[in-house]
């Protein structure tokens, strides 16, 4: 049995609406989302929650923070950067390892995956790293948001309206452009569209890949089984497994996997187990 | 690789038909007639194809006549996988 409360968590531009999962006993260890970015994460919210059920269920203290400017925390998206992003990974792990000694482990989902990227990168520290399906180039991911403009057009009587790329190159402008009634800022989508998936020279913690797949005969993820090779290849301890089940961040109805929460419940306790 | 199966793949999984798609032929109407096929699902069919095929879509190359029927989709693949 585990137990779930929300607060509000000061910090710099306002508060942040948190939602913790705890464990019955104490904790075997800590797990910070770091979440998919925009329309991914109302698509994953369902997912992500019943993970950090299962999680805690198994031992772990499981921390969500919505990202400043999110909707549930204090702002608006408008005044949202890439930076004040990875600030707020920083403080969910901060404030992880104020309630309880243990490993950290950093559940990154999506876009979520290049936060977490950025935040090793500017001296944040986890003792594992598991990628759902993530993110490896942060300027596709932003194309892929833009398109939702360009599409809502052509449902619109074929109207010319505003395309990927223009819209891309107004925030490259210095504009800030509203998608699906989301405002971005350029200063979110500079550091957005220029991140890409690393890890720290020196990274010694175990990395899970886990790559979400349809049933039968499909292709495989080229971009990241040749992420995953990249930093064998370096000498990496890196996993590669691959889950039958729904694209939740991406379908129509809100889906779930369960076998991604079990195949997650493993991994993060074996290597709680190994700490 | 058989296309038009991993475009019904795509579809199915997208919009959440549940299989559906097992009667779609490549004459079958898509924008305008699936009405699970609003804008949100045009990109999330987009981004899942480039994923799945491994290409990258521009702007200019699709536009709604793209998703007219299966078999203007299909084409499109083809085009791009050339």
């Amino acid at each position: 049995m585990s137990a779930r409360e929300a607060f509000f968590a000061d910090a710099a531009f306002g508060q942040r609406f948190c939602i913790v999962n705890r464990p019955s006993g104490q904790p075997r260890g800590l797990v910070l989302l770091v979440p998919p970015l925009l329309e991914e994460l109302n698509k994953s919210r369902r997912m992500c929650a019943l993970a950090a059920h299962a999680l805690a269920d198994a031992g772990l203290l499981v921390l969500r923070m919505d990202l400043h400017g999110c909707g549930d925390s204090s702002g608006d998206l408008a005044d949202a950067s890439w930076g004040t992003w990875i600030d707020d990974v920083e403080r969910g792990a901060a404030w992880l390892r104020s309630q309880a000694d243990g490993p950290l482990f950093i559940w990154a989902v999506r876009g979520g995956a290049l936060l977490a990227g950025d935040w090793l990168a500017r001296g944040g520290r986890c003792d594992g790293l598991m990628l759902w399906h993530p993110v490896v180039e942060g300027r596709r991911n932003l194309v892929q948001f833009l398109r939702l403009a360009a599409a809502a057009d052509w449902q619109d009587e074929r109207k010319a309206g505003a395309s990927a790329s223009s819209l891309l190159a107004r925030l490259e402008q210095g504009a800030g452009v509203e998608v699906a009634g989301y405002v971005i800022s350029p200063k979110l989508a500079e550091g957005w569209s220029s991140s890409r998936l690393e890890l720290p020279p020196g990274f010694a913690a175990p990395v899970a890949v886990m790559e979400m797949a349809a049933a039968g005969d499909v292709q495989p993820n080229r971009a990241l089984g040749e992420w995953v090779a990249r930093w064998l290849g370096a000498g990496q301890s890196v996993s590669h497994e691959k889950v039958i089940g729904p694209f939740f961040w991406q379908t129509q109805e809100i889906e779930v996997s369960p076998a991604l929460i079990d195949a997650s419940c493993a991994v993060l306790g074996r290597w709680a187990h190994a700490r | 690789m058989d296309i038009t199966k991993e475009v019904l793949s795509i579809l199915d999984e997208v919009l959440s038909l549940n299989g559906r798609t097992a009667a779609f032929t490549h004459d079958t109407p898509l924008l305008g007639a699936v009405p699970e096929l609003d804008s949100m699902a045009v990109v999330g069919v987009i981004n899942l194809m480039e994923e799945r095929f491994d290409f990258f879509v521009e702007d200019d190359e699709i536009d709604g006549a793209t998703f007219a029927t299966v078999g203007t989709l299909v084409e499109f693949i083809q085009g791009k996988l050339g």
